[in-house]
């Protein structure tokens, strides 16, 4: 990898993910190791990880199942943080930041200095990519299987996953207000374990090794058999059955998080793009990669690496766990990371009051006993009776 | 004074009895030694008098991995593996391997063939091969963290066990196990004890190369699983009332859903002023 120059001392570099393309290892690194970062001169902006609830009340997205939307004076705080680092180098990373739409990316320009904004995004190859998003989704709810959801990513140049991971459209819509001169794009080598960290030193000046990436604090992509039991769990738990805090607090941090504590079983295989997905994706890739050559980013890092094969590369492996199950040690892995996650709070209500409102069962004084439904789930359940009714008709 | 004794195979404690076994005097469920029979009669024989002895059994390949499955639940750490290479060793003296050593004391405390009595009884069938796969690999789990029977009792015993327990194919026994069933007959036959019930159904085979607790589940069980361990965070009342809540949507007619989706608007759904 040759040298790169670092950025000049008083910037801020924005890290925006997008998500799955290494963020956490190095959001890792900068939170476990801030002191030895500063004495180095750089700051690592917010007190966790990432300040995920600042940047989501700067871009207004929902954000993640069960999270509580904050006010956008957490992230004028963060501004005022920011600000008081001076000539310091600053880091802001957070991968939702991927998610921001215009006014958002404006308002931030604005806010951290357009003298000092330098913005820095990952580009991984896309079907290493979309299984990653897709499992990502689904440990946020989604129900849908792989393959229907990847047909729709697909066909639909509107699909979110274009607007969050897209080569040119994520980096474009930054490149339009803060300049294509104040992006740095960085290719993915996912060879290289500590690539990423090596690249963030550089281009903040700070010692080599400091940021290599510290045992626990990658994010590993789930195995197939691991994802395909919580997208199971998400069809029989579906809100607005089961209320969203739920999900956040006994699936995110506590079955997914208690998997990743241990590696993947080589058995149960990674979630992969299938063969018939490769060609239109590897078109769009070159075309991708002929329009961002052309629009003269920095680059760190080879942009051939973005080409997707035109055909699957995929070792066999006899031992491979049948699709659709699961491992028994990791299903109790899961569970008991749910049971570490009760024991460590108090319990909250698992269910919603059918009235829509969003209130935990039993909150609405007077309710019980005469519930009243959401116009959207009468609809869904008239809808599914008519479905069952119809199939009964063709099958008669 | 004679007395009458029940003694049964651990798995048949519920098991229903025929009317001619009348109500004993002593009603004990062994334990896996076949030592167990003289521990738990011990004294009661020094009278001299001659007691009839009723032993209730059922098939080897419903008690066995019941027995297993229920000791596990009980805090056992044991493999299902390791638990069979234990009852099943060649030199065992268990009730399992062999009954036969089971029933010739039997006799003897009796005093006579005539007075001992086998029955053959419906136990519980065995637990689901996938059920027993989740089971060891929790309770290894747990064991792991460090975590108590209390906290297994309530996120697995209590909640899980119950609704898998019985759920798919069961999970079987190896053929050394229908061998020693096999011995139970024969002894039986060859003192010409009195066998009620289907005898065959002590030695029956169960499923081929079930004897092995799989390694993996269907993804949907494992998501079962995860959604009876979120349910057992909280009073099973909670649980009870937000179903029965949720499952009355489902009740409603078709005329009472579009009568519910034609009502009037809340005044602020509909965005009237409320000042």
């Amino acid at each position: 990898m040759p040298d790169i120059q670092p950025l000049a001392p008083g910037t801020r570099l924005v890290h925006i993910g997008p998500y799955k393309t290494g963020t956490t290892a190095v959001q890792h690194a900068f939170h476990t190791r801030r002191e030895q970062v500063a004495d180095e001169g750089v700051h690592y902006a917010g007190r966790g990880i990432q300040p995920y609830r600042q940047v989501i009340a700067l871009t207004g997205a929902k954000g993640r199942r069960g999270h509580v939307p904050a006010d956008i004076s957490v992230w004028e705080e963060l501004v005022a943080e920011i600000d008081d680092a001076g000539d310091q180098r600053v880091v802001l990373s957070c991968e939702s930041l991927a998610n921001a739409h215009r006014p958002a990316i404006e308002r931030l320009y604005a806010d951290l200095g357009p003298e000092r904004v330098h913005v820095v995004r990952m580009l991984r190859r896309y079907d290493k990519m979309l299984p990653s998003k897709w499992q990502q989704s689904v440990m946020g709810g989604l129900k849908t299987s792989f393959d229907p959801w990847l047909k729709n990513v697909i066909a639909d140049p509107d699909h979110d996953f274009w607007f969050q991971h897209g080569n040119t459209d994520l980096t474009d819509r930054w490149a339009e207000v803060v300049g294509p001169e104040n992006i740095t794009l960085v290719v993915v080598d996912e060879t290289d374990r500590d690539f990423l960290s090596r690249t963030f030193e550089q281009l903040l000046d700070l010692s080599p090794g400091l940021l290599k990436p510290v045992a626990g604090g990658e994010n590993r992509s789930l195995a197939r058999g691991e994802v395909e039991m919580l997208r199971r769990f998400n069809q029989i738990v579906t809100p607005p059955k089961w209320r969203g805090e739920v999900h956040e607090r006994y699936i995110r941090f506590g079955a997914s998080r208690s998997m990743k504590t241990q590696p993947r079983n080589p058995d149960d295989p990674s979630v992969a793009t299938p063969e018939w997905a490769y060609a239109p994706l590897a078109e769009r890739a070159e075309r991708e990669i002929a329009a961002l050559r052309a629009a003269g980013f920095r680059v760190i890092g080879d942009l051939d690496l973005l080409h997707v094969p035109t055909r699957a590369e995929r070792p066999a492996n006899p031992t491979e766990l049948e699709p659709g199950t699961v491992l028994a040690d990791v299903v109790a892995l899961a569970a008991s990371g749910v049971v570490k996650a009760a024991l460590a709070k108090p319990p909250i209500p698992l269910f919603a009051d059918p009235d829509g409102s969003g209130q935990a069962l039993g909150d609405g004084a007077g309710r019980r006993g005469a519930p009243s439904y959401s116009r959207r789930e009468i609809a869904r359940v008239l809808g599914r009776r008519a479905v069952r009714k119809l199939k009964g008709v063709r099958r008669g | 004074m004679a007395e009458s004794w029940i003694v049964r195979l651990p798995g048949t404690e519920s098991a229903g009895l025929p009317a001619d076994v009348g109500p004993a005097r002593r009603d004990v469920t062994l334990g896996d030694d076949v030592t167990s029979v003289d521990t738990l009669l011990g004294g009661s024989d020094v009278d001299g008098e001659q007691h009839a002895v009723t032993l209730v059994v059922a098939a080897w390949a419903d008690l066995v991995p019941r027995r297993w499955a229920s000791r596990v639940l009980a805090g056992d750490e044991s493999s299902y593996e390791a638990w069979l290479e234990e009852m099943f060793a060649a030199e065992a003296e268990t009730v399992w391997n062999r009954p036969d050593l089971l029933l010739e004391r039997l006799v003897a405390r009796a005093g006579s063939a005539e007075r001992v009595h086998v029955v053959v009884a419906q136990a519980d069938p065995a637990p689901s091969a996938e059920a027993a796969a989740l089971l060891q690999a929790t309770r290894r789990e747990y064991a792991r963290r460090g975590w108590g029977q209390d906290v297994f009792d309530q996120y697995f015993v209590a909640t899980v066990w119950p609704r898998r327990q019985r759920r798919g194919a069961p999970l079987g026994v190896p053929e050394r196990a229908v061998g020693a069933a096999r011995r139970l007959v024969e002894a039986a036959e060859a003192a010409a004890v009195r066998v009620t019930g289907a005898r065959a159904e002590i030695s029956k085979q169960g499923p081929a190369g079930g004897d092995v607790i799989p390694r993996a589940v269907s993804a949907a069980t494992g998501a079962d699983v995860l959604t009876a361990t979120i349910e057992a965070t909280v009073d099973p009342a909670e649980v009870a009332a937000g179903h029965a809540a949720w499952r009355r949507t489902e009740d409603l007619s078709w005329r009472e859903l579009v009568a519910l989706l034609r009502r009037p608007r809340t005044r602020r759904a509909a965005g009237e002023r409320t000042t």
